[in-house]
């Protein structure tokens, strides 16, 4: 079921990149292998995203994209690279699976975050400034994406490496 | 229209420049990805904008739309995983945690 699916989607992709589906002689063995490891890199979590909040994520990320490109716009052309990178050990509510990936990968787009490592509850995020607070925008983010999967949000244990929970 | 569409595209371009500016000027591996990601995609993103008024189809705006998408995907992957890479290979690689860092600085 989920190969059909895939097929589908895969298709649809084709047609778009190709202006109206051409050279499926390329094409098609492409959306079967894409396919094929699609489904078997499929794995079963409960996390399903709520397609009803997407455009609103959309537009949340897109904000952020700018503020993100801006801000190191900003950073690069001062003529000392106006820097200050640091390490935030962040404690996520979000569960293991889907829903903590994609947290981990968009927040690579944002404002002076870059995931480099899960450990446990905690996202190991490399800052380009520490004197930013960091730590607001990712509990920001979570809740987002909590809302994009329909995951209750659950409060979360404060850590002594964690400046936001603290307070 | 067609000087908001140049005004878009320079854009796009611009911040593309100064994410390869970042490139060569940040000091190390992380904060050059910090760089180039973020600036290119929102340098991208102005791009497909400026260029979406001037498409012929719509599999063709569809299309510009797309590939925007794919690189951002790609590029948040790629990513964390050239930092998870740089990371596991040298773990002193990364800078003091926030705290001691935001503490340390004058």
């Amino acid at each position: 079921m989920h190969f059909f699916v895939s097929v589908l989607l895969t298709s649809s992709l084709w047609w778009i990149l190709t202006e109206g589906a051409q050279a499926w002689w390329i094409g098609g063995p492409a959306v079967l292998l894409a396919s094929y490891v699609a489904t078997r890199l499929h794995h079963t979590d409960s996390q399903r995203i709520n397609w009803l909040q997407v455009p609103l994520f959309a537009l949340f990320f897109l904000a952020q994209s700018l503020k993100a490109g801006v801000d190191v716009a900003v950073r690069t052309l001062r003529i000392r690279p106006a820097i200050n990178p640091g390490t935030l050990y962040y404690r996520t509510s979000l569960p293991p699976g889907t829903a903590r990936y994609l947290f981990g990968s968009i927040v690579g787009l944002f404002p002076g975050t870059l995931c480099t490592d899960f450990d446990h509850d905690q996202v190991i995020l490399h800052v380009l400034d520490t004197n930013a607070d960091i730590a607001m925008d990712c509990r920001k983010l979570e809740r987002r994406i909590a809302r994009l999967f329909s995951l209750p949000p659950t409060p979360v244990p404060p850590t002594s490496r964690n400046k936001e929970t603290q307070s | 229209m067609i000087y908001l569409q140049y005004l878009l595209v320079g854009a796009g371009c611009l911040f593309f420049i100064v994410g390869t500016l970042g490139l060569l000027r940040f000091p190390d591996t992380f904060t050059r990805i910090h760089a180039i990601t973020k600036a290119d995609n929102l340098g991208l993103g102005l791009l497909m904008l400026g260029l979406l008024p001037s498409t012929q189809s719509v599999p063709q705006a569809l299309k510009l739309v797309l590939i925007w998408l794919l690189v951002l995907a790609a590029s948040a992957t790629a990513s964390y995983l050239i930092a998870h890479y740089v990371k596991a290979k040298s773990p002193d690689a990364l800078p003091h945690a926030a705290e001691t860092a935001s503490e340390e600085q004058d």
